[in-house]
């Protein structure tokens, strides 16, 4: 896919190690099936960071083991010097970490307002709700246009704002996405990614993604962690890995 | 056709009261993508509850619909916490095996308990003649608790925190956790909520019919269809599906035949599983 | 194969008894039952009646009662020297028949019909009893028939409700006893043409024996000259007959008549209370004689009519000393089985009495072919000798049940055949 040349990755933000989100040496899966075994990853304020790798490796299994939606067998997982690993989905949504699932997340019964209802679920403070959600209007505008429409009837891209613009209820410092641009048109990707870089920028939130587009992903990140098989296989900063040969001949297409 | 508002009304009142054991079913389906075989079976604890409240105390169904609502929601909600929460997630067979099994543990030992003897309360059966359509004032009142009580579950669905937690559960699981949702609070009030309505359905039910150990498995049978009908999981779909289930035994045991009537549900079913895979009201799984 | 006999437990009703002691003629493994008063003892031999019963197995409850009735008769016989309703017959009033004690054999078939034909065998062979008294079921009934016809020895049979034992059989030893099993919900056709009602609805589930018991409905409708407006029948898991007791309605008809089994019967009733519906004569199958339907339905079920082979309300001559007679001997209330048991052993009791023998079996026979006469069971009245159905029982019918209110008690009082009715049938249907 053909990028713009002047789009530019956005500055890091602090550099301070291992106090924002620290996954450590996860092993997790579903049932008795492991499907991880063993992942590290750091996420450092205000950072973007993209995961990448084949399909079926364990990225969204990652996403929800570091969300609690999985048990973690073994490791740890850090964030904001507190540990999350005890916790329940809930209480991780409470620390200040927001997720966008994989593909068609909404509540496809339910209107546009009603998602951002659902996604102040935590919040108690009336004034708080009308604020985010006025915000997340702002942020999304087409989004305002249909307030009252079920988000059945949307389309793929619209739903995809409505997930984030949900997960953005919160105010959250993390926001989690999987696979944000999955069976989006050329022109709705570099639309989500606008809203991504947007999020990042002007809400100072870090971004976690996994990406199945490798280029776009590695262009608009930080940094990146390149997983197989349920293991670490790569990592660093972004554009050192889209220049390294082995990512680019497994991951780029040459 | 000879009298076809007495038909409808027939139609309507059945159909009020499979809704209350359909929508329940629905709703479980819904939050846990559980077909709960044990539901039929909440109907018949809840007539028993309301039967021997009116044999042994004397208290009008109408009371003992309230404490049988309560006592089968308890039940449904310990029932889910311990047993049946260990299989959401699993593979449909084993919540079918599970579920199976609980219905003649529950079943048998209720054979055991209240014989297979027949049973029934004999209230209100006076008739009453309205618009040319007479009908015993037990039907009536059993259709109008049966609207009011499946209007508080749509009511509570669409306003009330732990209703809208029960429907985002039942939408989109993942997102419902991502908004912070405790999802398995939400089952369980689900399952409860779903078994006190089977257990306001026995109620009228032991008013209106008769009552037996069985039962459960009868009523089950039909409100299966009824749900796949309305599309899995959806509760309006249950309850719309209910009243055309109703309607379809009224007018088609009258202008067809009594043999062929409990044949059109299924001429229908099958129908919509062509033209329409994901029942009436349903969002396909693919959506999910 | 291996029968294991039946040995008398000396417990409950049994108790009372005095065995005789008689050696030789006890057998361990045969059942004795009836008070033979010392006088007998030394005088006279005793009448030996043979008979196999199903004393386990799946008929057991049944095969008991019927066991109970044999023995009740036996001991009303050897003490008063007539049965209940049979004191006026020539040659009674000394104690036993004609003079001689009554000894019953009974033998355990375990339900099974070779079992049965090989006991029958014994009984008549090995054992040489004096006369034979049937067993229980149409199925060992029809096994022993052959066997019977060759000892050509007089044999009612009390329990036998199928009528294709007897049928173009022309059977020249053995007679039933009891009503025929489809001849259901008597007096209905006639009712129903007495009062003026002409258009008869049928509903019924589609089953073996609604289907069966329709079909002869149908057939005596139609020979009564009542309009059939409505025949219609339902499958068997529908848990509301709203629908169908509506189309009964728009029917115009006056009597409906059907159902099936108990659920039917309160279905339907329910149904027609709740349409308001007022037929004047509402008659179920089945369920009206169970206590359940009353106990469900309470006054819902009021003037419904419903039908049994027999019930210990009925006014037979005797029947309610018999039932008096059951209560002290064994407790409780007698089922149809034990008065059905009864019954056939005073067909037996007044062929002999009439004949004045217990050797000349064809004179016996003779009597017992050409009899009309009552017992506490039922009216009895067989098919004559020289007809292809020979034996077949034509006057014993069913009684028809109404459920009526006494002392502020839900009843089900007998209204119909007028030989056994304690209450007039309420009609119209309220
Ligand atoms: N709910 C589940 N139960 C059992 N196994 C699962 C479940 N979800 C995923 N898996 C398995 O876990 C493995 C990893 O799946 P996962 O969805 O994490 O992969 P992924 O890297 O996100 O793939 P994709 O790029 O296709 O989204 C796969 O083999 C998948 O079949
Ligand atoms: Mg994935």
């Amino acid at each position: 896919m053909a990028l713009e040349a002047d789009r530019v990755a956005p500055r890091s933000g602090d550099d301070a190690h291992g106090d924002f989100l620290m996954v450590e040496d996860i092993v997790s899966g579903y049932g008795r099936q492991e499907i991880l075994h063993g992942i590290s990853l750091e996420v450092r304020a205000g950072e973007i960071v993209a995961i990448i790798g084949p399909n079926g490796c364990g990225k969204s299994t990652f996403l929800k083991a570091v969300m609690r939606f999985l048990p973690a067998w073994q490791g740890s997982i850090r964030f904001q010097g507190a540990d999350l690993t005890p916790l329940s989905p809930d209480k991780t949504v409470r620390r200040g970490i927001s997720f966008v699932p994989q593909g068609h997340a909404v509540f496809p019964d339910m209107t546009v307002d009603e998602h951002l209802d659902m996604g102040a679920w935590i919040l108690t403070d009336e004034q708080k709700k009308r604020t985010a959600r006025e915000r997340a209007y702002e942020l999304i505008p087409r989004l305002a246009e249909r307030k009252r429409q079920a988000a059945k009837t949307m389309s793929g891209g619209e739903q995809q704002m409505l997930s984030i613009a949900r997960a953005l209820m919160t105010a959250p410092e993390l926001l989690i996405l999987d696979e944000p641009t999955l069976g989006l048109s050329p022109k709705l990707v570099d639309l989500t990614f606008e809203t991504i870089l947007e999020v990042n920028r002007r809400l100072g939130v870090a971004i976690l993604m996994v990406e199945q587009n490798a280029a776009v992903a590695l262009e608009n990140s930080h940094r990146g962690y390149v997983l197989e098989m349920g293991n670490n296989k790569y990592q660093g900063e972004s554009a050192e890995l889209l220049r390294d040969e082995r990512v680019r001949r497994a991951y780029l297409g040459g | 056709m000879d009298h076809p508002l007495q038909l409808l009304a027939n139609g309507l009142v059945v159909g009020a009261i499979y809704s209350l054991v359909a929508v329940g079913l629905s709703l479980v389906f819904g939050v846990m993508r559980v077909i709960n075989i044990a539901h039929g079976d909440f109907a018949m604890l809840g007539a028993y509850v309301a039967f021997f409240a009116w044999d042994w105390l004397g208290l009008s169904p109408l009371v003992s619909l309230l404490p049988a609502m309560a006592i089968l929601f308890l039940f449904g909600a310990g029932l889910q916490r311990l047993v049946i929460e260990r299989v959401v997630g699993r593979p449909l067979l084993a919540s079918l095996m599970l579920t199976f099994g609980l219905s003649l543990i529950i079943w048998n030992s209720s054979q055991v308990a209240f014989t297979t003897k027949l049973r029934g309360i004999s209230y209100l059966t006076e008739p009453v003649t309205f618009l040319g359509v007479t009908m015993s004032q037990s039907y009536i009142v059993g259709f109008v608790l049966a609207l009011i009580l499946t209007g508080a579950l749509f009511a509570f669905l669409k306003f009330t925190a732990p209703g809208k937690a029960i429907r985002a559960t039942s939408q989109n699981q993942d997102v419902a956790l991502a908004c912070g949702i405790d999802v398995r609070r939400a089952r369980t009030l689900a399952f409860g909520i779903g078994a006190a309505l089977a257990a306001a359905a026995g109620t009228l039910i032991s008013m209106t019919g008769f009552i037996y150990p069985y039962m459960g498995f009868e009523y089950l049978a039909k409100t299966f269809t009824i749900v796949v009908l309305g599309g899995l999981g959806s509760v309006a779909g249950a309850l719309v599906a209910a009243f055309a289930y109703g309607l379809l035994e009224s007018f088609g045991t009258a202008m067809l035949s009594p043999r062929i009537a409990p044949a059109l549900p299924f001429v229908l079913l099958i129908a919509i599983m062509i033209f329409r895979p994901s029942g009436l009201f349903g969002t396909s799984v693919a959506d999910r | 194969m291996c029968s294991r006999k039946y040995v008398p437990s000396n417990d409950t009703g049994l108790t009372r008894r005095n065995f005789i002691k008689t050696t030789g003629v006890v057998a361990i493994g045969t059942a004795i039952a009836g008070h033979i008063p010392t006088i007998f003892a030394q005088q006279k031999k005793p009448l030996r009646i043979g008979a196999s019963i199903s004393l386990t197995g799946k008929y057991a409850r049944s095969g008991e009662e019927q066991h109970k009735g044999y023995m009740l008769w036996a001991k009303h016989v050897n003490e008063l020297g007539h049965s209940y309703g049979k004191a006026d017959l020539p040659n009674s009033g000394e104690p036993g028949l004609l003079g001689r004690p009554v000894e019953l054999i009974v033998l355990d078939d375990r339900s099974d019909p070779t079992t049965g034909v090989r006991l029958y065998n014994e009984l008549i062979h090995s054992r040489q009893v004096d006369l034979l008294l049937g067993p229980y079921s149409s199925a060992v009934t029809n096994a022993v028939a052959p066997i019977i016809e060759n000892a050509q020895i007089p044999t009612p049979n009390p329990m036998a409700s199928s009528t294709a034992i007897w049928e173009g059989r022309n059977l020249q030893w053995q007679v039933q006893v009891q009503p025929p099993g489809s001849r259901r919900l008597p007096g209905l056709t006639q009712v129903a043409m007495e009062h003026g009602d002409e258009k008869i609805a049928i509903i019924y589930e589609d089953s073996e024996f609604p289907r069966n018991a329709a079909k002869a409905l149908r057939a005596r409708a139609k020979e009564d000259g009542l309009q059939i407006v409505l025949d219609t029948a339902y499958p068997v898991k529908i848990t509301d007959w709203t629908p169908i007791v509506q189309q009964v309605m728009n029917s115009g008809a006056t009597v409906l008549a059907g159902g099936g089994y108990l659920p039917d019967a309160i279905g339907i009733t329910r149904a027609t209370r709740s349409l308001g519906y007022q037929p004047n004569i509402l008659s179920l199958l089945v369920g009206v004689a169970l206590p359940d339907y009353r106990d469900t339905l309470g006054k819902a079920a009021l003037t419904v009519t419903g039908d049994a082979d027999w019930t210990p309300n009925v006014n037979y001559p005797g029947a309610q000393k018999y039932v008096e007679a059951y209560r002290s001997e064994y407790g409780g209330v007698p089922e149809y089985h034990s008065a059905g048991g009864y019954g056939a052993a005073q067909i037996l009791e007044e062929a002999v009495r009439r004949a004045g023998t217990v050797d000349d079996f064809e004179k016996i026979r003779d009597i017992m072919f050409e009899l009309k006469t009552t017992t506490v069971f039922n009216l009895y009245e067989v098919a004559p000798l020289d007809s292809p159905d020979s034996g077949l029982q034509l006057a014993a019918n069913r009684v028809m049940l109404q459920v009526q209110e006494a002392d502020g008690k839900l009843e089900n009082a007998v209204v119909y055949p007028d030989e056994a009715a304690n209450a007039q049938w309420i009609y119209p249907f309220q």
